[in-house]
């Protein structure tokens, strides 16, 4: 095809869907306004039945609990399923040292590693900032987690590869991956066993405001925390090294 | 619609295409990684907190990562 029928073709179809898009968002309701019931009923309720004051966790961990325990099994899947297509990768060499890992260089990188290490603390405490606060303020244990996890980059930026893997221990986090995510199944079957119904909110739901609360809610978050944190650490750390190695064979 | 929210949807559309007009896929990768945090800002201000968590962590850190090693691997972008 030439370049002159590409442009063609492409420009007719380009034409062809704006005008759709742009007659179809004539139809869409106004940012902000609700029509359906359920909206309506969770904003109105969720707090008063779960005690929580950030519903979207409640809503996460709750009452559609089931729909995100198949997504926490979507991400450990996809962590598993990454670690095997790398492990052929892991048995290799380990990597040379970084500039940052030699004497000689070490001066001249030492505002960097201090930056990062100021960074990576930061990071940390963030996450789990964001994952405790769960039941209260936006976010929870996916988005702790994911922030949490995300410190080992900059560990790695700070310190290099060696050190990398040392605070992302492959078998620890690979564990606590597997720990966060059966946790949450356990949890599951449990309380189905204790109240009729899978992932029934049976513990107390302790008073609303407090650092604590939401019952089960509080639990899950928790371990969801743990494997999404974990799962991060495992899935970077093991990007990371593919990359150094990638560049060692093109060296 | 506030002012605010005005700025970030024109900032995210002249990003988004910013993303598309960039040719080499280093460079797209970084542009795009700019996109995400706009992103991200654009959901804060929509009232969608938890989701502006979740996309700074996956649009900026986690698919960069991504690309990058594929593009490693491919050879391209170098």
């Amino acid at each position: 095809m030439s370049e002159h029928t590409r442009t063609t073709v492409f420009g007719a179809s380009a034409i062809v869907t704006l005008a759709l898009m742009l007659y179809a968002s004539m139809s869409l309701p106004a940012f902000g306004e609700f029509t359906g019931p359920y909206t309506k009923a969770v904003l109105a309720e969720a707090t008063r039945l779960r005690h929580v004051d950030n519903v979207p966790t409640a809503i996460n961990f709750d009452i559609r609990g089931f729909d995100t325990l198949g997504e926490e099994f979507i991400f450990f899947t996809s962590v598993a399923g990454v670690l095997l297509l790398f492990s052929a990768a892991k048995a290799a060499a380990p990597p040379a040292p970084e500039p940052m890992e030699i004497g000689d260089q070490r001066a001249n990188t030492g505002a960097i590693r201090w930056f990062f290490a100021g960074v990576t603390a930061l990071i940390a405490a963030m996450g789990v900032s964001v994952a405790a606060h769960g039941s209260l303020t936006p976010g929870g244990g996916f988005q702790g987690g994911a922030i949490f996890g995300s410190a080992i980059v900059c560990v790695y930026l700070a310190m290099g590869t060696r050190a990398m893997d040392v605070a992302g221990n492959h078998t620890f986090f690979t564990a606590l991956d597997a720990l966060g995510a059966f946790s949450f199944g356990a949890i599951g079957v449990a309380t189905g066993l204790a109240t009729g119904s899978f992932l029934g909110n049976s513990l107390g739901l302790g008073r609303t405001g407090s650092l604590v609360s939401g019952g089960t809610i509080y639990v899950i978050n928790g371990f969801v925390f743990l494997e999404i944190a974990s799962g991060f650490i495992v899935l970077l750390t093991a990007f990371i090294k593919q990359m150094r190695q990638l560049q060692e064979e093109q060296q | 619609m506030s002012l605010l929210e005005l700025v970030l949807y024109v900032l995210v559309a002249i990003v988004g295409t910013a993303v598309v007009l960039t040719k080499r896929p280093l460079n797209q990768l970084i542009v795009f990684a700019a996109f995400g945090l706009l992103l991200s800002t654009l959901f804060f201000a929509l009232h969608a907190p938890d989701v502006a968590l979740s996309e700074i962590a996956v649009g900026t850190l986690a698919v960069p990562t991504i690309v990058m090693v594929a593009m490693m691997k491919t050879g391209g972008g170098v």
